[in-house]
């Protein structure tokens, strides 16, 4: 059983079973609190309790709890840095506390496996005030472009997420270890300090 | 009635002894071997107290090689089937297994049934009998445990035990992992991003949070392999979910409630600014409460009456402006040395002389005390640093470095000083506590202890490592929330870059 997370745009936690069967599935809309959010999501994908968002494709019987993980996959974006690094942080955590692995995946290969697109489908999502990442056949980039027609996804899915990792580990393939922040941090050195008048 | 399981000391051995002869009348072991057995380095003894502190039962431990072996086991008979035997040997078990024992041991009377039943359910099974063991011909059974499982029970009675609480800390630009039993310190693990923002001459938030997401891993790590325990033992996680830079916070945050909901333990969410004070619960004699805290760093200047680490804090004052640390920083670059800038004013100003120039102190004319009495401002004395240096520079002169940076510092200690000496004698505590990093700073440390000693106030600055910005003092403070009986925060909380001084648990 693989436990999904993705806040590269909302904030989405899964779990999914070896066979690519969804268990359970919660997701917040919101494009911010997903420091918030994810505690609970968690919570409620794993143990059944209620909590925010609408349970998707769920089967409430399955055998849940966070023993049965046995990896955790993680969108590793590229998504807006502040939301990203919180589903990441928590992926890794979650992993260290069970002493499972976490599987990377690009957040873009989920929407294209959870719409049924191709790697020449060109996907698009939002980067705050800087444009948008557009990916198309294993190249993404960071643009201010407008996208055109590329596919704009409402959200990423965590199960998506999971299932990717899946089909990875089969393939003997090993998705991104670190975020795609796709740019340095937006600062540059000090110039010579400004005169006082 | 509750009870508390702690470590036994010396100081337990005339108690111990009492108990030992009126349990074990007739094979009660001599003084010398009990004293002996308490201050074994190989071995553990822990003593069961009442409410008032009297010692109702006491266990011991020895780790020979990778064997353990359980010594002793014994409480008073007003006290039994409390789960106060449990508690002492679920830690006992647990401290085994640190010690790498692959097995723990031990003989029980034959006809103990009530004994035998709580180890069997621990896991112990019997492995042989000693015939004619005990006095009175009564056999001894000798019970093992292997392996020893990562998951011992909890009692099963709740008494009141230290807490084994793990702290994170993310809130600037230390990725700082702590872990307290209770008021003891059992691993204080940081990394700092510090060099990756030395360039930019002060912390971007930015570059802090990349490093904290990459930092976490590796310092939990080393955190937990220098308390010697599993994640799995821990009884509560505590995190810091503000004041601070929001998306260095939410690194913090997002990852303790990942291990809260993975280990299926509660989580407590912390102030940093109460968390500088709770860390004097770590040293031998804290300081009694109420108590006048002085917190200096990059991000803070602030002036706190704590009446009661976890029901009453109050703030004094703060700054308006930069804090403290950060017109080091400005002042530092002003004069062409490096990030960040403390270290370096100190360096440069050991050799200048403090009254050269006469900086201002600000918000310390009698009219700005009227409103502002306890807070502080730096941004002038900033400006009337440039302004010097400037005016020097435009007439062609050399700017004297060192004695800029030694009446630079002496104006900021003098202020920082002269308004918690005075906070300190206005409310009548005489008690002050510095925190933060900008508490390292010789000049300011000395000056408080000079002005303290002179009021009477007693100081207390906290060892470095737990001064600066760190994961044990949010430990500690978790652990006193656990203490007081607070419930959890929840999974739902949010960082809170603003969160204010008065907010213990967010």
């Amino acid at each position: 059983m693989i436990l999904g997370i993705d806040t590269s745009m909302g904030t989405s936690v899964a779990l999914v079973a070896d066979d690519g069967a969804v268990l359970a599935e919660r997701a917040g809309d919101d494009p911010r609190g997903h420091a918030e959010l994810i505690g609970p999501l968690l919570e409620s994908v794993l143990r059944g309790s209620d909590g925010p968002g609408p349970a998707a494709g769920s089967n409430a019987r399955a055998p849940r709890g966070p023993s049965a993980v046995t990896a955790v996959a993680v969108g590793m974006g590229p998504g807006p840095y502040t939301g990203l690094r919180v589903g990441i942080a928590a992926a890794r955590a979650f992993a260290a506390a069970l002493g499972v692995p976490v599987l990377g995946v690009v957040s873009h290969e989920a929407v294209r496996e959870q719409l049924g697109l191709g790697p020449e489908a060109a996907v698009a999502t939002p980067a705050g005030r800087r444009g948008h990442y557009l990916s198309v056949d294993g190249r993404i980039e960071l643009t201010q472009q407008d996208p055109g027609d590329a596919v704009r996804p409402d959200g990423v899915s965590a199960a998506a997420v999971a299932r990717v990792a899946l089909r990875q580990r089969r393939l003997g393939e090993e998705g991104p270890q670190q975020p795609l922040y796709l740019r340095e941090p937006d600062v540059a050195p000090p110039a010579r300090s400004k005169r006082v008048r | 009635m509750g009870w508390t399981i702690r470590d036994a000391a010396a100081e337990d051995l005339g108690a111990i002894l009492a108990l030992e002869r009126e349990l074990f009348p007739e094979d009660a072991w001599p003084e010398e071997v009990v004293r002996a057995e308490l201050a074994h380095p190989a071995g553990r003894y822990l003593a069961a107290v009442d409410a008032g502190g009297r010692v109702v039962g006491y266990a011991g431990l020895r780790v020979a090689g990778d064997q353990g072996d359980i010594q002793t086991i014994a409480v008073a008979a007003g006290f039994r089937r409390r789960g106060i035997a449990r508690g002492m040997l679920v830690e006992l078990l647990g401290e085994a297994r640190r010690r790498r024992a692959a097995d723990v041991l031990l003989e029980v009377r034959a006809d103990n049934a009530g004994a035998i039943a709580l180890y069997e359910s621990l896991g112990f099974a019997r492995i042989a009998v000693r015939p004619r063991y005990y006095p009175g011909g009564v056999d001894a059974v000798v019970m093992r445990l292997a392996p020893i499982p990562r998951r011992l029970p909890a009692p099963a009675v709740a008494g009141r035990r230290a807490p084994l609480v793990l702290g994170i800390e993310t809130s600037c630009d230390e990725t700082g992992i702590g872990i307290v039993r209770g008021d003891r310190l059992l691993a204080n693990a940081i990394a700092s991003s510090m060099a990756a923002h030395a360039r930019y001459g002060g912390v971007v938030p930015e570059v802090a949070a990349r490093a904290h997401l990459e930092a976490l891993g590796p310092t939990l790590d080393r955190a937990l392999a220098e308390a010697g325990v599993a994640l799995d033992e821990l009884d509560a996680i505590a995190v810091t979910n503000g004041p601070g830079l929001a998306g260095a916070l939410m690194v913090g945050v997002a990852a303790a409630k990942a291990l809260a909901v993975a280990l299926g333990k509660p989580l407590y969410a912390v102030n940093h600014l109460v968390g500088h004070v709770g860390v004097d619960v770590l040293a031998d004699e804290p300081l009694p409460m109420p108590t006048v805290a002085l917190l200096v760093s990059g991000g803070h200047t602030s002036l706190l009456l704590v009446r009661d680490l976890v029901e009453d804090v109050e703030l004094l004052g703060e700054t308006l402006d930069d804090a403290a640390g950060e017109a080091f920083d400005k002042v530092a670059r002003l004069l062409g040395l490096p990030y960040p800038g403390g270290p370096q004013i100190d360096l440069a100003a050991a050799a200048g002389d403090p009254s050269a120039i006469r900086f201002p102190r600000g918000l310390t004319r009698p009219k700005d005390l009227e409103r502002h009495r306890h807070d502080f401002s730096f941004s002038g004395l900033k400006t009337a640093v440039a302004r010097h240096v400037e005016a020097l520079e435009d007439a062609g002169e050399p700017v004297p470095v060192a004695d800029v940076a030694a009446s630079f510092r002496e104006a900021v200690a003098d202020v920082l000083v002269s308004k918690a000496v005075a906070a300190c004698t206005g409310l009548g505590i005489p008690r002050l506590l510095l925190g933060g990093g900008v508490s390292a700073n010789a000049r300011i440390r000395a000056l408080a202890e000079e002005r303290c000693a002179a009021a009477g106030i007693a100081l207390r600055v906290p060892p470095l490592p737990l001064c600066t910005d760190n994961g044990a003092m949010i430990a500690a403070l978790g652990a006193q929330l656990v203490v007081a009986g607070r419930a959890p925060s929840g999974l739902a909380f949010g960082a809170d870059s603003t969160l204010p001084a008065t907010v213990v648990q967010g």
